[in-house]
């Protein structure tokens, strides 16, 4: 899926009115800001670094994609196209994101080690192992190290032995990271459910959701009750379509239980997480 | 909040492929009567409708009941909030395999 068109086309035509308006009003600014460049839009680069930097992703990605389009030739193209594709990521469009990626790491320029790196991170991000390990081969061999190290995040042993192929002062700092990343993912997915198992409602309450404890128990509760008391009453039918419900609200709120518990670690570990991977994927703005 | 809202939103108002049966049932009937105002991103209906299609209508149907439990928890602790037409919404995106919970 990519953003649509109107999107695109209304928030370039803005995009454009801001750098014309920058460039026509500062001239000499931006030749003193980009000498060697020879096209002012140039200067937006810095900008772009800055609204990633603020988590304003689909303005990182409208900027990027209009200076690289007004500026191709520039040596800071493909750092541009870079920024890009981190924001086509972040903004979860992995598929032309990889794209550019992929056309400047196979440029062979000076950032096409760095295009390598991400593109590799944008897979690990995304679970795909497969695609994973083959980038990695094209990775220069200490950000491997980093990459496998951030991969194995998940585990704190396997971490350990990961960081211990890293620079020491990195090493410190990782593992001091992780530590920060593992005791801010303190909820069990797999005990939310199985609670939620036993007593519908009880995983959402492990998980820290009142409301959802509520609903998911009364509701399997009558549920439950409907089937058992329509089957005594040998009404078979209804009680076999009742126990299909039951069964169906029975299996969802085990997996929300879990989905509960999984959720509150990811946010709760969220700056950990950016820590981490802003010390071991410093190739990502 | 832009990119997640325009691909969402727009992309279902562009969209040319009618919704399932249950879906809009579900829409036409169950929704209004029940004075639904779905304040997820996207839509419970919507994701149930792209699960219906790729997993199967029970899949769909047990995944949708736990994202009911989870707009029912919704709160900063378990989904991201949003400004949804000046009203408060719950960013959920489906996972890149629509058929995982």
């Amino acid at each position: 899926m990519t953003l649509p068109a109107a999107a695109r086309r209304s928030g370039t035509v803005l995009c454009l009115a801001v750098v014309c308006l920058v460039s026509a009003g500062a001239p000499a600014a931006a030749e003193s800001a980009a000498p060697a460049a020879g096209c002012p839009a140039a200067r937006g680069g810095t900008r772009i670094a800055e609204l990633l930097a603020g988590r304003r992703f689909v303005e990182a990605h409208l900027l990027a994609e209009l200076i690289t389009t007004i500026c191709p030739d520039e040596s800071d193209a493909p750092r541009w196209r870079i920024f890009d594709a981190v924001a086509l990521l972040r903004l979860d469009e992995p598929e032309p994101a990889r794209e550019l990626l992929a056309q400047v790491a196979e440029s062979h320029g000076e950032h096409a080690g760095r295009a390598r790196i991400v593109l590799a991170w944008s897979y690990l991000r995304s679970h795909d192992r497969q695609a994973y390990q083959e980038t990695l081969s094209a990775v220069p061999a200490p950000a491997r190290l980093r990459l496998d190290a951030l991969d194995a995040a998940g585990d704190r042993g396997r971490f350990r032995r990961a960081a211990s192929a890293l620079d020491a002062a990195l090493r410190t700092d990782a593992l001091a990271a992780h530590d920060r990343l593992l005791r801010a993912r303190c909820k069990r997915p797999w005990l939310a459910g199985l609670l939620s198992a036993v007593l519908p409602g009880a995983g959402q309450v492990y998980a820290g959701s009142w409301q959802g404890a509520a609903v998911s128990f009364l509701l399997n509760g009558v549920l439950v009750g409907a089937t058992v008391e329509l089957a005594r009453n040998e009404l078979y039918f209804s009680a076999a379509a009742t126990g299909l419900a039951a069964s169906i609200f029975y299996v969802g709120n085990i997996l929300n239980a879990a989905d509960l518990a999984d959720r509150q670690n990811d946010l709760a570990a969220l700056p950990a997480r950016d820590a981490l991977e802003r010390l071991l994927v410093p190739e990502v703005p | 909040m832009g990119g997640v809202e325009v691909r969402y939103r727009l992309a279902a108002r562009r969209s040319s492929i009618p919704p399932a049966a249950a879906t809009q049932v579900y829409r036409g009937f169950l929704a209004r009567s029940m004075f639904s105002r779905c304040r997820m991103i996207p839509t419970d209906s919507q994701l149930f409708d792209v699960r219906a299609r790729r997993c199967g209508a029970l899949r769909a149907a047990v995944l949708g009941w736990a994202r009911l439990l989870l707009e029912t928890s919704a709160s900063p602790r378990f989904v991201r909030p949003a400004l949804l037409d000046g009203h408060l919404g719950w960013f959920d995106l489906p996972p890149a395999q629509a058929c995982d919970p």
